[in-house]
């Protein structure tokens, strides 16, 4: 029996399946800009800067280089270590230690050992905060060897599967949708839950179309489903939940029984994920694609650097009208 | 000079700086022979002295990272010959049973950035880790005047500086970065000067006088160990080969290596040690021999292992995703 005993919004999920870990277990450490001074940059669960602040969660200054690169050798000292680097943007920053070092580094050099390490940040747009704050980079650590990647979309699947990340034993990047992060607060249980890495998640289940998205695009989704509902279209949101590991079993299943796939993100589409997927689906399940009663198609951003104003964003980045009318293209 | 330096430490600095000195030569013999599986070979000869006096003040457990091309001198930190140089050329020691050389916690060892110096914040990593954890283990950093300027050291430097890691940093200056003099990226007399712009302290030594590194490497890791804080360490010294085996050298002025070839480390400890009655000519001898063949018989194991199958590569850690 589930206790649901609290309403959170998805930054105090975070925060609060941080503190959870952080009691259950003692390596488990973190560090970033202004966890402790600002309070909240980590989520807000009540008690957790008092309760570790300074100890175990500390402040380091402006050096996402670094915060990146002593995640990778205290993993491997014997912490589990959670780097806050603010924003998916500034991962840039850290490039080689994510690209080059954190997944693919123990296969170099032939390591089987553990290398237990949470990179998180936020991406998304909304804001209209310009190209540093909210560009959307998931698809170049898709790219990246050995990279888990982390993407949820409520309160309920960041807090289980923020857990998931700290317990895993591989580098996770959990790039959290900032947009979400004060957004609807949802009953989440308070007892002990891991939503493993790699499990899809039916958001709305659907008979004519299936739109898979993960993160920041998944409210977009459901609402345009929910329009596209009193139109007799009724589309069915699978939430990917983790880009790497993908969960393309659900996205086959989905596809099969809807006959029409559509991929959808918040990153620019040259390159992006909905590529990946669409090949991926292609290579698993040809006879699927083959069945499908219109071709797969994608909805993403423009090929364009991010605006520092929040209605020519809007233009650049897939909006609820746009995810309804490439469905009734297809439909 | 202090020599209040225990003989039985003097004496192990002098077979563990022969030791590099003739592990270099091995790796350089068997690239020269072709076919060993070595994409391509940065000598180390004339800079041994650093990191043996380094290792020669650390745990087990401390970590270190060398100057990119005198990793081979880790064996003073207790990782097996054989392991090394099987590394060097490339052969599957983990199905051998030996352990990573490149990477292995268990001594302190991290990983090597290939982009040298974007390694930096591993192994301050690994002090914050361990100030966490409560341990007395302390990092010792090292790279050369080249990877030195790259911004992920400076980085490192300011993490450790702003939480008071237990981390020596220390500039190897073998004069050159690849191609470039090292002079031509710092316009002070000094190297070590940068360490006031941390705030931390720093001071130069003699890279090819192996007890003067011992000194003052070993004073600084006693003030790291001790909660004092990070500081820097420049050691000045010099490349005798090019910056890989078969650089045509263009970069070098005539009789700069012949130059530097009289400070060579090794000759330098052995008259000292022989003025200072320590060593004899049988005893040079002695060493010499016991030294070449622990390392051919390393180097007969080692390429007795097979090269890495593709099987293998993929199983190591999470293969493909």
């Amino acid at each position: 029996m589930v206790e649901y005993a609290q309403t959170l919004n998805y930054v105090s999920a975070i925060g609060t399946a941080i503190m959870e870990e952080m009691r259950r277990d003692e390596r488990v450490v973190a560090w970033g800009q202004d966890l402790v001074s600002m309070r909240g940059t980590f989520g807000d669960a009540p008690g957790m800067i008092d309760e570790f602040g300074g100890d175990r969660i500390i402040d380091t200054p402006i050096i996402e280089q670094a915060i990146a690169q002593m995640a990778v050798g205290a993993a491997l000292a014997g912490s589990r270590p959670i780097a806050y680097i603010a924003t998916a943007g500034f991962l840039s920053v850290c490039f080689d230690t994510l690209f080059m070092k954190m997944g693919a580094m123990r296969q170099e050099f032939s390591y089987k050992g553990p290398m237990p390490l949470v990179i998180f940040c936020r991406a998304g747009v909304g804001g209209g905060f310009g190209a540093d704050h909210c560009t959307s980079t998931e698809a170049l650590f898709m790219h990246t060897p050995g990279l888990k990647i982390v993407m949820p979309s409520t309160p309920y699947d960041a807090k289980g599967l923020m857990k998931a990340a700290i317990r895993d034993d591989d580098p996770v990047l959990f790039i959290a949708s900032g947009p979400l992060y004060f957004g609807t607060k949802q009953f989440v249980p308070v007892e002990d839950y891991i939503i493993p890495l790699g499990q899809a998640d039916i958001k709305r289940e659907g008979t004519d179309i299936t739109i898979v998205a993960w993160s920041g695009m998944i409210p977009k989704a459901l609402n345009a489903a929910e329009i596209l509902s009193k139109d007799n279209i009724n589309a069915e949101v699978v939430d990917l939940r983790t880009i790497v590991p993908m969960d393309i079993e659900a996205v086959v299943k989905s596809a099969k029984k809807t006959g029409r796939l559509l991929i959808a993100h918040d990153a620019m589409k040259r390159g992006g994920a909905a590529a990946e997927i669409a090949m991926k689906i292609n290579e698993v399940a040809p006879d699927v694609v083959a069945n499908l009663k219109t071709p797969i198609r994608r909805l993403a951003a423009k090929n364009l650097g991010l605006p520092r104003n929040r209605e020519l964003e809007a233009e650049l980045v897939p909006q609820i009208p746009d995810v309804i009318q490439i469905v009734k293209e297809m439909v | 000079m202090n020599m209040d330096i225990p003989k039985e430490t003097l004496l192990m600095l002098y077979r563990n700086l022969l030791t590099a000195r003739r592990i270099d030569e091995k790796h350089y013999e068997i690239y020269s022979a072709g076919g060993s599986g070595m994409p391509w070979l940065h000598r180390g000869i004339g800079q041994e002295a650093v990191s043996i006096a380094i290792c020669a003040n650390l745990k087990k457990d401390d970590y270190f990272k060398p100057c990119f091309r005198m990793r081979f001198c880790l064996f003073a930190k207790g990782l097996s010959i054989k392991d090394i140089i099987a590394s060097e050329i490339v052969r599957d020691i983990i199905k051998d049973g030996g352990n990573s050389f490149y990477l292995n916690p268990e001594y302190g060892i991290l990983g090597f950035s290939g982009s040298g110096g974007e390694d930096a914040g591993f192994y301050v990593g690994a002090a914050l880790s361990a100030k966490m954890r409560k341990t007395d283990q302390i990092t010792v950093y090292v790279n050369g005047d080249g990877f030195s300027n790259r911004g992920s050291v400076h980085e490192a430097i300011v993490a450790a500086v702003a939480l008071n890691l237990p981390v020596v940093f220390m500039i190897e200056n073998n004069q050159y970065a690849m191609g470039t003099r090292s002079q031509n990226s710092y316009k002070m007399d000094d190297l070590s000067d940068r360490a006031k712009g941390y705030g931390m302290p720093g001071e130069s030594v003699d890279g090819n006088d192996i007890l003067a590194i011992y000194e003052v490497v070993k004073k600084h890791v006693k003030r790291a160990r001790s909660g004092g804080g990070p500081s820097l360490i420049v050691a000045e010294t010099y490349r005798l080969r090019g910056h890989f085996e078969g650089d045509p050298q263009i970069y070098r002025p005539k009789g700069e290596v012949e130059e530097w070839w009289k400070k060579d480390p090794l000759p330098r400890y052995q008259k000292k040690l022989m003025d200072m009655g320590l060593l004899t000519d049988a005893d040079i001898n002695r060493i010499e021999a016991e030294v070449k063949n622990e390392i051919n018989e390393a180097a007969e194991a080692a390429l007795a292992i097979p090269r890495p199958s593709y099987e293998d590569h993929v199983k190591t850690v999470i293969g493909d995703l």
